[in-house]
């Protein structure tokens, strides 16, 4: 898995980064798009603690919840990055939320299919694009005490 | 004080009806990011958390190890107290609760910063409360000369509490003592119970609510250990759902003209919606941060809700 460090944080360099959600996206090429939550996403929420997820065959739309997470500084829905079809959760995560504590990178949430090109558009991708993002957002975040700064 | 006699949940309700009516408050202070299905807050920075001490702390309790500090805006020595409160009332936030680690003496290094408190208070108009830990009388003078809104402590009457998890050389009397130079100074005391902070099990709870018992405290918090992971503690299971639910209906009936919250800190997933049933069948007055569907049942119980985006601790706000 290629990397690149952004303000301490490790990005996976070949997926796509929602700015709204701070959530990743990796296509695998074959129509299916897994969805898991960045870096920032996973540290703003803190300890992860329980985890739900929409079943399989649940359609859902960009900026709807396609879950909901409970954490030690956030409690509310996962919000999805672009809109399709769940065809798949990754069931050793809902059984086990912590491993999200440890590494989110590795872990995705949910596989869609049927998803909208169309909301690939807005994401970033590639170190030239996210860094200066990231790093934007590193700073914001720590402003507002949702990480240490 | 030994276990006292269990009181029954039909009791300590009866007792929270005839003082305090119908009334359950929700409380969503700025502390998370969080909203439910019931509750979606409308200004998520209303009230913040600001560290003295960033992330140190000198105390390294076992339930804690710095963790609770890690989500709080930090003060550095470019931007002192007022300087943040500032940036934050410009950003919307309308108070803040000032808190930070501790020294080897069991108090939050808060008197460097008592001047800026109370000009956070008298020229930004924001509300201040204070987490002080072990409070000594020239703090109590500074926190009174600053008239700070609220002074939150937690309470322990066990000295092996105090000793192995907080690893601090204080008895319960130390604990007493600041209540008393609180009250001396007439202050807002909102004092926390941590229930099962003695490694998941209950040790000084009922000498911690005998205690506040003999002062004119604002509101009781009552708090739930919460196993953090990363912790010694991060293994240990949350004490058992009954004892926690038999101290609620105790500290009702004891504190019957006091309110009692159930605050922030407590286990989530399955516990935290049993604990915020019990919190609603036995009386308590309010609930920071309510499960998913608790609204709906306080209502089913007869209560009324009424919804208030900062701390459970400001209960005298809500008027």
């Amino acid at each position: 898995m290629l990397t690149f460090d952004v303000a301490g944080y490790e990005l996976v360099a070949d997926r796509r980064y929602d700015p709204d959600t701070h959530m990743w996206v990796e296509l695998d090429g074959a129509g299916l798009a897994r969805i898991g939550l960045d870096p920032l996403g996973r540290e703003t929420s803190g300890d992860v603690v329980a985890l739900s997820l929409r079943d399989p065959g649940t359609a859902v739309l960009r900026g709807e919840p396609f879950g909901d997470l409970e954490a030690a500084k956030f409690v509310g829905p996962l919000i999805a990055p672009l809109s399709g079809t769940i065809v798949a959760c990754n069931e050793s995560v809902l059984s086990e939320p912590g491993v999200l504590n440890v590494d989110a990178a590795s872990n995705w949430l949910v596989a869609l299919e049927g998803f909208d090109a169309a909301d690939l558009d807005g994401m970033l991708r590639g170190e030239s694009e996210v860094a200066p993002w990231f790093a934007a957002e590193v700073e914001r975040f720590r402003t507002q005490g949702a990480i240490a700064e | 004080m030994s276990t006292p006699a269990l009181v029954e949940p039909g009791e300590a309700m009866r007792v929270r009806r005839e003082t305090f009516g119908d009334a359950i408050e929700f409380y969503a202070p700025g502390l998370k990011r969080w909203q439910s299905s019931e509750w979606v807050p409308e200004k998520a920075n209303r009230f913040l958390p600001v560290s003295v001490t960033g992330t140190a702390c000198a105390l390294q309790c076992d339930h804690c190890k710095t963790k609770v500090l890690e989500g709080m805006i930090t003060i550095s020595k470019d931007t002192d107290l007022f300087a943040t409160a500032e940036r934050l009332k410009a950003q919307g936030t309308e108070g803040i609760l000032v808190s930070g680690g501790s020294t080897r003496r069991g108090g939050v290094p808060l008197l460097p910063h008592v001047d800026a408190m109370r000009r956070v208070r008298e020229e930004l108009g924001m509300r201040v409360i204070v987490h002080s830990g072990a409070v000594s009388p020239k703090l109590a003078a500074g926190l009174a000369e600053a008239e700070v809104d609220g002074v939150m402590l937690d309470i322990m009457g066990a000295e092996e509490t105090i000793r192995e998890v907080y690893h601090l050389d204080l008895t319960p009397a130390d604990f007493e003592r600041s209540l008393q130079l609180l009250a001396e100074r007439e202050m807002r005391i909102i004092p926390h119970i941590v229930l099962g902070l003695h490694y998941g099990r209950f040790l000084g709870e009922w000498h911690a609510l005998e205690m506040i018992g003999r002062y004119p405290v604002s509101t009781l918090i009552l708090v739930v250990l919460t196993p953090l992971i990363g912790t010694p503690m991060g293994e240990l299971e949350p004490p058992p759902l009954d004892d926690v639910t038999d101290f609620f209906a105790l500290a009702r009936v004891t504190m019957p003209d006091t309110k009692v919250n159930l605050g922030c800190g407590r286990p989530g997933g399955a516990m935290k919606v049993a604990l915020d049933r019990a919190a609603i069948d036995h009386g308590l007055n309010g609930i920071a941060y309510p499960a998913d569907g608790m609204v709906a049942y306080a209502k089913q119980q007869g209560l009324e809700p009424e919804f208030f985006e900062y701390c459970c601790s400001l209960t005298w706000a809500n008027a």
